[in-house]
């Protein structure tokens, strides 16, 4: 999930997922394969997240649902932050999905089954569920996702382009750029992608929710594709209820007052009849800070809490409340150097200076301060979590050995004198109290000889763009995983060359690394592209652009009358499956 | 009275325009990067760049810029978000009434229990009371909102289960938002759900009535010990009527004018006020409408909230001049 | 902001040394006035000798360790996120949060004076131009004014002191000017005047000594609201940033996140910001009844 955005994973406890055999009772579903985004089987029923048989569920009731800020828009297609995303999957579902409660295992969704691929990888053929219907009531079949697919590729320039960053991002861009060569219908059951060089990703990247299919139907009328956005009714979410955001999921899109709530109601005429929403209806409410968030779950006026700080788990634990289980991290904070700042080499072009940086930290002594231990200090430059991973060996946290490599450097006196952005008014999966940690690696680096200031930006209007631009040399950044793959995290997220010129936000010239990456992309075998990812990660720890602090699992919480919650790591998580006892 | 007031509105005319030149300057000259860039925010494209400062007229001279914004105030158009493209006129009808109400909740706190500790103190002058009295308004005028606020939601929501700690209505109730004043909502829907928007409404009210509290404590009490040393007030005493009537007749009746006055003064305050209190209470009203919108820099919003903001509070000292002029007999304006 | 309502003093007649001097007489017989003064000069002393008091510096780095401990023998209040000893940082903080809450107000008013006697001393065309302007300023209430003051100026200490010094200037302005319209028509400046004083002398000489003693009152208890007003900008998130530097609503702020975990954490600085609120408001209204012995208590 793009840095914007996401609050996500969360307390591990990978053994949910091993006893996931004796897993509850499953309710069948109606497609050829036994799998819908709704029940989790790997859970098991000792875990604090049972997934009760829905014999025993309690049909109906209103749930109020904390997120950690508001939506951004209400058409998925033009967000990526985790809060628009977290809601939005309940309304919009794609061809694929990942298992629920997982971030790797890709399940047929609105397809029906794991789409064919043609031996030379470049295309693939969807065969599509039928007699499904969008909330609208119009037919879903493959015309509307032809419609849907090249309605995201022929976003204009300007700011539809900009808000889709994703698509963008795993296509490597829109028009004539795109790696979708065509899409076409050849009948009412089958969709065909053609792509122009293979893409190892595709599938996994096919689960986002920005990949959801939208009725054509809703979008032709609402005119989703005006600009700015700032006017574009859909996209802002003031069309009335039934004529926005309009998906096949179990709950259907019924208000949204910005920075107060999101309304959600049940789809009474959801496809997947064994699948449909318990809930009558859901409201998601944006908290600006961990401490009102707490006493809200604390005296009940919300039921859940997407997030809430690590320090307060304790807390929450003796005051009845259930933590959420989303096993292993899939996030990742960093401290980034940027070694090229409006043109001019940096401080951290000088490779010990980066190496000093490194060794300064003391990344575990931040775990156990400002993540309560939910979380570990990176053994690579992703979650160990992710497929492709390597383990490196980094710097580890030496003063003496910083201090040794600060003055090899040759770098002295008033170049010393650095600064250190945090963002404000902001908590990410991976950094519930940027301030704190900021402070403490300040400190930290103050410890080796350099002279720190603090200095930060408001989190979405300015610190995300300023980081982004290449305009902040020394900077708090991480990511939340989409799916655990390692393009996710070193291509799409950090240095991936854009334009064929190296991500600005590093200055990291890496033509080789770069090189690497798109063949992995390409590669058709999973060793082949493994192999590529792990000389991209060798050359990384060769060269240390960036420093890893944590991989953390976010925690969230729910209280005694939520049953059949299921956690998932990278932060999207689905309500279809939960109930509200009394 | 009809030209005391007449002239009041014509006193207020020039400070709003001149308010106005103030915020219409502030976001031309935001530092760094220009008005199109300030208003456009992360989606400055160059394109939208184009089209705004096409539509917005930013390549105009300043003074015509000025003049059309101008027009377009007096015909009520504040503009709009740039973020998600609302009038800001249209929002704060929608959230004004949150704020009304908790701005009425907080002074009928404030004034309900001020008023009375006031007379309370001023009737034993120095005795223990008094002591009670002035320490509990001292530490009302002293405590960060915030503080106050968390510490209340924690004491009667956590602990106790008595109050709701956030918003003005339980989200599961199914009340139509006609009004937007949660209570009238909660009347209208029935069932007694007023009772609910009553109890999220009395945290936030006390946590932004403490400082008027304290407020009209001190100024009852000293306006009726002022008076009660007056020379009527002792007339009356001889005359042997008795304590009850020199109390309603003659000292209340006066004392009232300064508190008045000062009442008139703490509603502007409690407007500015409820941005924290909003804030902690997750209270959709104006005040925390200003705080996200200037963590997103939405600055045609925040230009427009403060001049809405200033036009209340002019408004409201206008009403309460007037009705002081009412009050007090010795008092003739033009 | 708080409602700092207007002082309502009117300035008293000539001020000679001898009612300066019972002024004080006044002041030091006036045990809430005492108390108040007592509560200021802990802090003050606390923060001159916090170098010496304070068991531990307000800044130690490479203690996370010691993060987040209640109160204890080794620790009086506790330790802080960083793994500070608390009761160090809070008497570090005196230093900060006091300077900031004083600068502002001197800020303001250096601001408002300068308005008030060029106003009130011109009088005419000016006095009418800049009266408008205190209007506009008057007319926007307090904490919105600072806000968006810091929002144009961007994060900082100094940017956060002159918000809120800007947003009390138009109080002192209004209050300076009064005072000298009163004092322009009275006898010792007549007499001034027709001795024969340039203008600017009279102002400075004669009228403004003279006029300083409201300001004098309504400075001492701005200084409360200021203490309070900084802690609320940086709950708002437009504080100077730097958690190295102790400061009291920024310690608060901080805390804010913890107060289930560790209260201790909100009750110590709040504490501070309590005590020394209470003795500048306790020390205006004694200031205030000592210069104008009209009014009791």
């Amino acid at each position: 999930m793009r840095n914007k955005l996401g609050p996500l994973l969360a307390i591990a406890v990978l053994a949910a997922a091993a006893c996931g055999s004796s897993a509850t009772p499953v309710p069948a579903t109606s497609g050829p394969t036994a799998i819908t985004p709704t029940t989790a089987p790997t859970t098991a029923p000792t875990s604090a997240v049972t997934a009760t048989p829905a014999s025993t569920a309690v049909e109906g009731g209103s749930m109020v649902y904390a997120l950690n800020g508001d939506m951004a828009l209400a058409d998925p297609s033009l967000v990526s932050d985790g809060n628009s995303l977290f809601v939005e999957a309940q309304v919009v579902q794609g061809l694929l999905g990942l298992q629920p409660g997982t971030i790797s295992t890709v399940i047929p969704v609105l397809a029906a089954a794991l789409p064919t691929v043609s031996s030379d990888g470049l295309t693939y053929t969807f065969t599509l569920r039928t007699g499904i219907q969008f909330q609208d009531g119009t037919p879903f079949n493959a015309d509307a996702v032809v419609f849907n697919y090249k309605r995201w590729q022929n976003y204009p320039a300007g700011d539809l382009q900009t808000d889709a960053y994703y698509y963008g991002a795993v296509f490597g861009g829109f028009g004539t750029n795109s790696n979708v060569a065509s899409v076409s219908a050849p009948d009412e059951q089958t969709f065909v992608i053609t792509l122009k060089t293979p893409q190892s990703n595709f599938e996994l990247a096919s689960t986002l929710a920005v990949f959801g299919i939208q009725s054509p139907t809703a979008l032709q009328k609402g005119n989703a594709d005006s600009t700015p956005i700032a006017q574009n009714k859909y996209a802002q979410g003031q069309l009335p209820q039934g004529q926005d955001m309009v998906g096949t999921g179990p709950f259907i899109f019924k208000e949204w007052v910005p920075t107060d709530h999101i309304t959600l109601v049940k789809n009474p005429n959801y496809w997947d009849a064994a699948n449909a929403a318990h809930l009558d209806q859901v409201t998601f409410k944006p908290f600006g800070d961990s401490t009102a968030t707490l006493q809200a779950l604390q005296s009940g006026g919300v039921d859940a809490a997407f997030s809430i700080s690590p320090l307060d788990v304790k807390t929450a634990q003796s005051s009845g409340l259930t933590i959420i289980d989303r096993g292993a991290s899939c996030n990742q904070l960093n401290l980034d150097m940027n070694q090229s700042v409006g043109g001019k080499a940096t401080i951290y072009a000088n490779k010990n200076v980066r190496l000093a940086v490194a060794e300064a930290v003391n990344k575990q002594s931040y775990v156990d301060a400002f993540y309560s231990g939910l979380g570990k200090v990176p053994t690579g430059f992703m979650p160990p979590a992710t497929a492709g991973f390597k383990a490196e060996t980094l710097p580890a946290y030496s003063v003496s050995q910083a201090k040794a490599d600060l003055s090899a450097s040759g770098v002295t006196g008033s170049a010393l004198n650095i600064d250190l952005y945090y963002p404000s008014n902001v908590v990410r999966p991976y950094m519930p109290d940027p301030k704190g940690i900021a402070t403490a690696i300040a400190n930290d680096l103050t410890a080796v000889g350099f002279t720190v200031t603090l200095k930060t930006e408001d989190w979405g209007p300015s610190y995300i763009p300023d980081a982004t631009a290449g305009k902040l040399p020394l900077y708090l950044f991480g990511w939340t995983c989409d799916w655990a793959g390692a393009d996710n995290f070193l291509y799409t997220a950090w240095f991936g060359y854009q334009n064929g010129k190296p991500n600005p936000q590093f200055g990291w010239a890496n033509a080789q690394a770069n090189t690497d990456m798109t063949q992995a992309l390409q590669a058709t075998t999973t060793d082949a592209a493994n192999a590529l990812w792990g000389q991209v990660q060798d050359l990384l720890a060769q060269d240390v652009p960036t420093v890893p602090i944590v991989n953390s699992q976010p925690p969230g919480a729910y209280s005694s009358k939520v049953h059949g919650y299921v956690g998932a790591s990278n932060g999207i998580e689905y309500l279809n499956t939960v109930w509200l006892s009394q | 009275m009809a030209r005391f007031i007449v002239r009041r509105l014509l006193v207020a005319i020039p400070v709003l325009l001149g308010l106005s030149v103030i915020l219409f300057l502030f976001l031309r000259l935001l530092p760094g990067s220009g008005p199109a860039v300030a208003i456009l925010g992360q989606h400055a494209t160059p394109q939208l760049i184009a089209q705004i400062t096409a539509v917005e007229g930013l390549d105009k001279p300043l003074y015509v810029q000025y003049f059309d914004y101008l027009g377009r105030l007096l015909h009520g158009d504040f503009g709009a978000s740039f973020i998600d493209g609302r009038e800001v006129a249209a929002t704060f009808l929608v959230r004004f009434p949150a704020t009304v109400e908790l701005t009425i909740g907080a002074m009928i706190f404030a004034v309900g229990l001020g008023i009375p500790l006031g007379r309370l103190a001023a009737r034993h002058p120095d005795s223990w009371i008094d002591g009670v009295v002035t320490v509990i308004s001292l530490f009302g005028i002293s405590i960060p909102v915030f503080v106050l606020g968390y510490t209340l939601a924690f004491i009667f929501g956590v602990e106790l289960h008595w109050l709701p700690t956030f918003g003005q209505l339980d989200p599961r109730l199914p009340i139509n938002p006609v009004t937007h004043f949660a209570i009238i909502d909660a009347i209208l829907a029935g069932h007694w759900y007023v009772i609910d928007a009553v109890s999220h409404l009395i945290l936030p009210s006390i946590a932004l009535g403490t400082i008027p509290l304290a407020v009209f404590t001190r100024i009852t009490r000293a306006s009726v010990i002022d008076v009660s040393n007056e020379d009527y007030v002792r007339t009356a005493r001889a005359k042997g009527l008795t304590e009850r009537r020199v109390n309603s007749r003659h000292i209340m009746r006066n004392a009232w004018l300064p508190v008045t006055t000062v009442i008139g003064l703490e509603t502007g305050a409690l407007l500015a006020g409820a941005v924290l209190t909003e804030t902690v209470f997750t209270w959709n009203g104006v005040g925390s409408w200003v705080v996200s919108s200037i963590e997103n820099h939405d600055y045609i919003v925040v230009q427009s909230l403060i001049l809405i903001f200033a036009t209340i509070f002019l408004t409201v000292n206008l009403i309460v001049d007037v009705g002081y002029a009412f009050l007090n007999p010795r008092i003739r304006y033009g | 902001m708080a409602t700092s309502a207007v002082v309502t003093i009117a300035p008293t007649a000539r001020v000679s040394r001898g009612l300066w001097h019972d002024a004080l007489r006044r002041l030091v017989r006036n045990r809430p006035a005492i108390v108040g003064m007592v509560c200021i000069a802990i802090f003050v002393f606390g923060a001159i000798l916090a170098p010496v008091i304070a068991p531990y510096p307000p800044n130690l780095p490479g203690q996370l360790g010691n993060a987040m401990h209640g109160p204890s023998l080794a620790h009086l209040m506790g330790t802080d996120t960083q793994g500070n000893d608390e009761f160090s940082r809070v008497l570090y903080g005196a230093r900060i949060s006091l300077s900031v809450g004083v600068v502002a107000v001197v800020f303001g008013l250096i601001g408002g004076t300068t308005v008030g006697a060029i106003a009130g001393g011109a009088g005419g065309i000016v006095d009418g131009f800049l009266m408008r302007v205190v209007d506009v300023l008057l007319a926007v209430p307090g904490i919105l004014l600072a806000i968006g003051i810091v929002a144009w100026l961007g994060h900082g200490e100094i940017q956060i002191m002159l918000a809120v010094g800007i947003s009390y200037s138009p109080i002192f302005a209004r209050l300076l000017r009064g005072s000298l319209l009163a004092l322009r028509e009275s006898d010792f400046v007549i007499a001034a005047r027709s001795m024969g004083a340039s203008p600017a002398r009279i102002l400075l000489r004669h009228m403004l000594p003279n006029a300083l003693t409201p300001l004098i009152v309504q400075a001492t208890l701005a200084a409360a609201t200021a203490i309070i007003d900084v802690a609320g900008l940086g709950f708002l998130g437009l504080g100077p940033g730097d958690p190295r530097i102790a400061e009291w609503g920024e310690m608060l702020t901080d805390a804010s996140k913890f107060l289930q975990s560790a209260p201790w954490l909100i009750f110590f600085p709040g504490a501070a910001i309590v005590i020394s609120a209470v003795g500048f408001n306790l020390l205006g209204d004694g200031l205030r009844e000592a210069l104008d012995p009209r009014l009791k208590r």
